[in-house]
């Protein structure tokens, strides 16, 4: 066996002598050439690709019909009757559809029957009511491809958020809105954000007018620039309420600092969560007007632990109107973590620090203040509490691929719950009606 | 109001070519540890930036907008359905870059899959933090943090660490 205290001074060496690869000859040249004019190089490849297609289906053609003249024997297989037996849509086949759940995804069970899964690469929006059983595309079909944010609100609400950035090369940042209210039998497009840059990350409603559009301006080591656009008319309608700066000034959320995707618990009140450089400690602003201003928690740090840690802050969730929690995930200088849950009881105008988390345990899912479960992000290992996390008790793993984690979890009840696993072609759906100690898959790639 | 059509300033964009390319390169190479697949990554980022040039009005973002393109492009890109001199493209083809001296480490690291590998240079070679990392792939957070002890777990059972 090698030395263990060998292996991170290893792997850096090799990094950073693949990071010091030095470019191709010529590379500048190629680039600034081939950016400024037409791909020609991609059209070759598709009329190739088309020709050679067209060659095989050519030949695939003459060898039935060679076949066909050779004999006279009839086919063997039996037809098969038409199945009156229900299939999942979209039915998850290898010469199938494009499997619809490509990451980012994201899954919102509202109840036992009820809920919605989303794929943001696939712009692809799916709906059961069933228990996952079955899931219908419901998919805005007049939205343009792109860079998709969803929202689903209860069963019959859910927006989509449309954008051409970042990658489409567009010099058009507006956002298109789309919403249903028949829980995607039809869509309509709401309005437009008018944003001049960035793209959304975040969409979030508290009800079904009252909404924020949550715009990723762009990143550097150590910021994020963000902007707020709010909607009062369900989508109708968006104003900009805010914008990270570096100016300093009280109300203004600042540039500096990496941050999630905001949570409202109602018209007015709402926390952006997230973590700040070295030194920094967590991130974790509130706004008690709705997203026009916002001002540090100063979230008091557990006993023991430095204001400058190294820190963030995940899975923040309201149970009800009074009921959140978020977990305090704080990277040591030795490499290892340590997460403390915090727990609020008078919709977070208090935040106390509760229990440790288990080791290897980032995020939690709370039903309600007293059931939750988190994971063991190395093992899958799925463990709930009974006692607003005072004690946890592994519940059995996650199954999921065997070099991938599992991408999200959330339960409807006590012993219905569902979890999103992890495969390089899509994200497969996974089911438990028993507390999370067995699950069974319902949709796959 | 009318919409003013920007105008590019291709001035501007040859020196950010100049001044980002090779960066670009770098963290496109170690994500993809082949010469060609990052340089092609490299030209997608740039090709992109070019037709959105205009749009980039703020200069101190070009860099991390630029490199957040090529770290998803290199994650995402696909191998070319048919090789460059196939196509008798008019361009060379760059030169194989030498065999890392590490060859267990480096089996081991190619046999990780792109966006482990992502998350494993941004964090160890670039210095970002997985919540940054997150960000700058477009994972969740606990994505990042997952994809990366296994890529550990992995790199360390690969080269009989554990």
């Amino acid at each position: 066996m090698s030395k263990p205290d060998e292996f991170d001074p290893r792997l850096k060496a090799y990094l950073h002598r693949g990071a010091s690869t030095p470019p191709p000859a010529g590379m500048e040249a190629r680039i600034i050439g081939g950016a400024r004019r037409h791909k020609t190089g991609w059209v070759l490849q598709v009329v190739a690709a088309a020709t050679l297609l067209v060659l095989a289906i050519g030949l695939g053609i003459a060898v039935q019909r060679a076949r066909q003249s050779a004999s006279v024997t009839p086919s063997a297989s039996p037809v098969a009757p038409p199945s009156t037996k229900p299939t999942p849509h979209p039915t998850p086949t290898a010469a199938g559809p494009a499997y619809p759940l490509t990451p980012p995804v994201s899954l919102r069970m509202i109840n036992a029957s009820t809920g919605w899964a989303a794929g943001s690469s696939s712009d692809r929006i799916l709906r059961t009511s069933d228990g996952g059983s079955h899931w219908e595309d419901v998919t805005p079909k007049g939205a343009p491809l792109g860079n998709w944010t969803t929202f689903f609100l209860d069963g019959s609400n859910a927006w989509v958020a449309s954008s051409l950035q970042p990658a489409s090369g567009s010099a058009d940042f507006s956002v298109a809105i789309y919403r249903t209210s028949d829980g995607g039998r039809s869509w309509q497009q709401a309005g437009v954000a008018a944003a001049d840059q960035g793209w959304p990350a975040a969409l979030d409603f508290v009800d079904r007018t009252h909404g924020w559009l949550y715009m990723f301006l762009g990143y550097a080591t150590g910021s994020q620039g963000v902007a707020f656009y709010g909607t009062a008319d369900g989508g109708s309608t968006w104003t900009k309420l805010s914008e990270a700066d570096t100016s300093g000034t009280a109300g203004h959320l600042p540039h500096s600092c990496s941050k999630r995707a905001p949570v409202f618990l109602n018209s007015s009140t709402g926390w952006i969560p997230g973590a700040c450089d070295a030194g920094g400690g967590p991130f974790f602003y509130v706004t008690r007007d709705g997203g026009k201003s916002w001002r540090d928690v100063g979230i008091a740090l557990p006993a023991g632990w430095a204001r400058s840690c190294l820190c963030s802050i995940t899975s923040l969730r309201f149970s009800d109107s009074k009921n959140g929690v978020f977990v305090l995930t704080s990277y040591l200088s030795n490499g290892q973590t340590e997460s403390m849950l915090y727990a609020t009881g008078d919709a977070g105008a208090s935040w106390r620090p509760g229990p440790s988390l288990p080791p290897q345990a980032y995020e939690v899912f709370f039903l309600d203040k007293s059931h939750g479960w988190t994971l063991n992000a190395k093992s899958n290992t799925l463990m709930s509490t009974l006692d607003g996390g005072q004690y946890w008790s592994a519940v059995g793993p996650i199954p999921s691929n065997s070099n991938n984690g599992v991408m999200d979890f959330q339960f409807v009840t006590v012993q219905m719950g569902w979890a999103l696993g992890a495969d390089s072609r899509g994200l497969p759906i996974l089911k438990t009606v028993d507390g999370g100690a067995t699950w069974t898959t319902q949709l796959s790639p | 109001m009318a919409y003013e059509q920007p105008v590019r300033d291709a001035v501007g964009f040859d020196a950010a070519v100049h001044a980002e390319s090779g960066r670009l390169f770098a963290v496109a190479y170690s994500i993809l540890r082949d010469v060609q697949e990052a340089e092609d990554a490299v030209q997608e980022t740039m090709e992109q930036a070019w037709r959105s040039w205009a749009s980039l009005r703020d200069p101190s973002k070009q860099s991390a907008w630029l490199r957040q393109i090529c770290v998803r492009r290199a994650i995402r890109s696909r191998r070319r359905l048919l090789p460059r001199l196939w196509l008798a493209e008019t361009r060379n083809v760059p030169e194989k870059a030498a065999d890392d001296p590490d060859l267990d480490l480096d089996r081991g690291y190619r046999r990780l899959t792109r966006p482990q590998r992502a998350v494993v240079t941004l964090h160890y070679e670039y210095g970002y933090s997985l919540d940054e990392c997150a960000a700058l792939i477009g994972f969740q957070p606990g994505t990042a943090r997952s994809h990366l002890a296994r890529a550990l777990a992995s790199l360390r059972k690969e080269l009989n660490y554990e």
